[in-house]
């Protein structure tokens, strides 16, 4: 580079506070002699000031809009925590009805004996759209994850912060849904339900696209696994029996 | 706001009492909005991005750990979802807008004779409008480190963490970006063109 390109680069740094002592001076001595470097310095300083000195009002809209999103969040999640039930169990029930097979998974006591209270219209015409939309999500879920794993894996990346929770599991790969979210992608929107949880994770044991890739949904106090294996399969377990799931896949 | 007010304010967002996050919103909403508009060039779009931009930090209001100062955790998620947004832009508009040729050079100038002052510069005019035109002119790379730096006075080691970048690459975008800007100005006569030849540009690694 030229000499004046050189010191351009030092005038830009300059006005960003990144220069050494050295480079300091050297650029004070350049510009003292300079004049084609002046007017650089002095353009580059102006529009730097007009960048941060011309601030537009906010629109009165916006505190008021956040403000109001914040309550419905509020009142979303204490809705959700009033609403219980059914949707281990009409998960237990698509594995039934549906035909496609449990796993070599336990299915957990509150899965099981909940299934004959669980809604039966509602359940009957679950389990196409249910793996439908299993397999969809899936699929979306495994490319993704090994297009960008280290975006994936990383919980706070903020592109998809918005519906991420904390996890006490952060071992795998994971990635927070809110409920409606998750029950939209388990089900789809053809079916009801009343689920309670306050978040649900879900978490990819594997995902080298072999047959053994596993996706596991975490929520409070129970796990939806869904296993990739040509068809696929849903059992709900407690968290001791995913505990010793995990242990015997690590 | 300082620093020990912010880490209040979060910790009673946390514990469930949801009118502390309006002071919050009030301490930066101008800043968030400003950002947001510098980046995407109009406020309807600004304005929806800083709301989801302040929803997204409420969502993940546990997640912050306050390694850096709220707002410039805030500061970082309103950039990303101005950068997501300008993606989905530049994917929805690819046959219509012609991407900026990094090795393109800006037209030369005459250069004028040596007898100018200075401070002409700062008495021509340099509206909102022209600066923000001349934002838009930049390539999105560009437009974001420099609007990092020029309005939310991060340091080139933190705008290189938030964009995922090398902070030599900082340095050379930044200064590129301000050559490009005000050779875009100097074309509009908001800068007189003495010289003007130095915005040339002499390439984003040098």
């Amino acid at each position: 580079m030229t000499s004046c390109e050189y010191y351009i680069s030092l005038i830009s740094a300059g006005l960003d506070n990144e220069l050494t002592a050295e480079e300091c001076s050297a650029l004070t001595e350049h510009l003292s002699t300079c004049p084609r470097c002046r007017y650089v310095h002095e353009a580059f300083t102006a529009v730097s000031g007009a960048i941060a000195d011309t601030l537009e009002d906010v629109p009165e809209s916006l505190h008021e809009n956040v403000m109001a999103e914040v309550r419905r969040i509020e009142i979303k999640k204490k809705n959700r925590k009033k609403r219980m039930i059914s949707t281990f169990a009409a998960c237990a029930a698509i594995i039934i009805l549906g035909g496609i097979g449990i796993t070599s998974l336990p299915v957990s006591p509150l899965a099981t004996g909940k299934l004959e209270s669980a809604s039966e219209p509602a359940v009957a015409a679950a389990p196409a759209a249910a793996s439908y939309m299993i397999a969809e999500e899936s699929a979306r879920a495994m490319e993704y994850a090994s297009e960008s794993p280290a975006e994936y894996s990383t919980f706070s990346v903020m592109a998809d912060t918005a519906d991420a929770y904390e996890a006490d599991n952060s071992f795998f790969d994971l990635r927070g849904y809110d409920t409606d979210e998750f029950i939209e992608k388990l089900l789809g929107d053809e079916t009801e339900f009343n689920g309670d949880f306050d978040r649900c994770v879900e978490l990819i044991v594997t995902h080298d696209g072999t047959d053994e890739d596993i996706i596991v949904y975490i929520t409070d106090d129970n796990i939806i696994s869904l296993s990739q294996n040509g068809n696929y399969h849903i059992s709900a377990l407690s968290i001791e029996d995913f505990e010793l799931f995990v242990l015997n896949h690590k | 706001m300082d620093r020990e007010l912010e880490l209040k304010l979060v910790q009673r967002v946390i514990n469930g009492d949801t009118e502390a996050f309006s002071s919050l919103v009030c301490a930066y909403e101008k800043q968030v909005f400003n950002i947001a508009l510098r980046m995407v060039g109009n406020r309807e779009d600004a304005e929806d991005i800083s709301q989801e931009s302040f929803i997204k930090a409420y969502n993940s209001l546990s997640s912050f750990r306050g390694d850096s100062s709220f707002s410039s955790w805030l500061f970082r998620i309103v950039s990303n979802t101005c950068l997501d947004h300008l993606r989905k832009q530049k994917n929805r508009q690819t046959l219509s807008i012609s991407t900026e040729n990094e090795d393109e050079e800006t037209e030369e100038f005459d250069i004028a004779d040596e007898s100018f002052s200075p401070e002409e510069i700062l008495e021509k005019k340099l509206t909102r409008e022209s600066i923000q035109q001349g934002l838009n002119e930049l390539s999105t790379e560009h437009r974001a480190v420099l609007v990092l730096r020029e309005l939310q006075g991060l340091s080139y080691d933190e705008i290189a963490a938030a964009l995922n970048i090398e902070s030599g690459t900082v340095k050379s975008r930044i200064a590129r970006a301000r050559k490009k800007l005000c050779s875009f100005l100097v074309r509009e006569g908001n800068i007189p063109d003495y010289y003007a030849s130095n915005f040339k540009d002499g390439g984003e690694k040098s």
